[in-house]
C-alpha cells in the first residue's frame, strides 16, 4: 500500500535532510494527484463481460500442470545423455590394452631415422619390424626367466604369507 | 474489500470458481487496463494485454503464496507489457521502421489537450520509469514495494521515481512534447 504524505517524508529523509525531503515528498505527492486527477479511460461493460466470458471459457478447459513441449525436451535431452554414454562405453571398452612404456622407449630410436625409409621403404620396414620383433621376444624372455627363477616367487610367496600373517593377527 | 475478504476470494478463484473470478474481474479489470493503456497508449492493445493477464491468472493463480496480491498481480502485467514491447521492437525492426521509441505505438485516444500531453509525455520517459511510475499509481504499491519487486534498495527506487515524475510534469508543462 502507498504511503501517505507524512509517510512518504520520513522514508525519503532517511536518504537526505529533512529540507530536501519535504521538497522530494512535496514533487512527488503532486504528481501523483496529476495523474489521479486524469483517470485512464475505463473499459466498458460489453469489454468487461468478454473478458468474464474468455475467463469462463478458459476455466472450462482444465489447466496444463506440464508443458508439451517442456516434456519432449527433456525427454530428447535424456536420449541424448543416454546415446552419449554408450557411444562413450561403446569406444573406450573395444580400446586396446596400452603398449608398455619401456616397449616405446627401446624402440623409438627405429622410428627416428626417416632418410633410410625414404631410399628403401619396403626393406627399411621389414628391418625394423624384424628389430621390433626380436625387442619384443628379449622382454618375454626376461619376464619368462623371472616367473622361472625360485628365489623370485619363494620371496613372493613369503611376503604374501607375512600379509595373511599379519592380517590373522589383527582379526585376533 | 479488506485482505481476509480478498484471500476468499482467491481461495475460491483457486477452487475454479467462475463466479469468483468475475467477481476478481470487477475488482481489477479497470485497474489493469488503465495500467496497459497509459503504457501503450493503445486502447485495443490494453485490452489485448488486459484479457491475456486474466487468462494467465486462471493458470497461475494456483501458485499464488499469499503475499500481497495486487503486486503479484501486477508483476505478471509488468512482465506481459515487456514481452508486447519486445515482440514489437522485433516487428519494427523486420519492417525496418526508423522510429525511436516503441512506446508510443498508435496515436492515443485522444479525449483532451492534457491526456494528449500526458500520454505523450509517458512515451518520451523511459520504459522501465514509465512503468515504475504506473506501478506506482495504479498497482498502489509502496516504495518499500517496489525496490523488492526490482530487487534493488529502496532509495534507488525512490531516486528513479522521483526523477521520472519530475520529468513527467516538465513534459507535460512544456506542452508541445513531441
Amino acid at each position: 500500500m502507498k504511503e501517505n504524505k507524512n509517510e512518504l517524508k520520513a522514508l525519503i529523509e532517511q536518504f537526505m535532510d529533512s529540507q530536501e525531503a519535504a521538497r522530494m515528498a512535496e514533487e512527488i505527492q503532486e504528481t501523483q494527484e496529476m495523474l489521479a486527477a486524469m483517470p485512464a479511460p475505463r473499459l466498458s461493460d460489453q469489454s468487461l463481460d468478454a473478458l468474464k466470458q474468455r475467463v469462463s471459457r478458459r476455466l472450462a478447459v482444465p489447466v496444463r500442470t506440464v508443458r508439451p513441449a517442456a516434456t519432449i525436451r527433456f525427454y530428447l535431452s535424456a536420449a541424448a545423455v543416454l546415446l552419449l554414454a554408450t557411444v562413450g562405453w561403446v569406444m573406450f571398452s573395444s580400446q586396446k590394452p596400452a603398449v608398455p612404456t619401456d616397449l616405446i622407449a627401446s624402440t623409438a630410436h627405429i622410428w627416428e631415422d626417416s632418410a633410410t625409409s625414404d631410399n628403401d621403404p619396403v626393406n627399411t620396414l621389414m628391418t625394423k619390424i624384424e628389430a621390433v620383433a626380436g625387442q619384443v621376444e628379449s622382454i618375454q624372455g626376461k619376464t619368462l626367466k623371472w616367473f622361472e627363477d625360485d628365489s623370485n616367487l619363494s620371496t613372493e610367496i613369503e611376503s604374501l604369507e607375512v600379509i595373511a600373517s599379519s592380517t590373522d593377527f589383527w582379526k585376533g | 474489500m479488506n485482505p481476509e475478504q480478498l484471500n476468499n476470494l482467491i481461495e475460491k478463484c483457486k477452487a475454479g470458481q467462475s463466479e469468483a473470478f468475475n467477481e476478481l474481474i470487477d475488482l481489477y479489470a479497470n485497474r489493469c487496463f488503465g495500467f496497459f493503456y497509459r503504457l501503450s497508449g493503445s486502447r485495443d492493445t490494453a485490452e489485448d494485454l488486459n484479457s491475456e493477464l486474466f487468462v494467465k491468472l486462471v493458470e497461475k493463480i494456483g501458485s499464488w503464496q499469499g503475499n500481497s496480491f495486487d503486486s503479484w498481480l501486477f508483476t505478471i502485467a509488468g512482465n506481459l507489457f515487456k514481452d508486447h514491447l519486445r515482440s514489437q521492437y522485433r516487428q519494427r525492426k523486420m519492417l525496418n521502421e526508423k522510429a525511436k521509441t516503441v512506446q508510443v505505438e498508435t496515436a492515443p485516444e485522444k479525449e483532451n489537450d492534457m491526456e494528449i500531453r500526458l500520454q505523450q509525455a509517458l512515451g518520451r520517459l523511459e520504459p522501465d520509469i514509465a512503468e515504475l511510475i504506473m506501478l506506482r499509481f495504479y498497482a498502489d504499491l509502496s516504495f518499500k514495494e517496489l525496490a523488492d519487486r526490482r530487487n534493488e534498495p529502496i532509495g534507488t527506487t525512490l531516486c528513479k521515481i522521483h526523477r521520472g515524475m519530475k520529468k513527467l510534469r516538465e513534459l507535460m508543462q512544456v506542452g508541445d512534447v513531441l
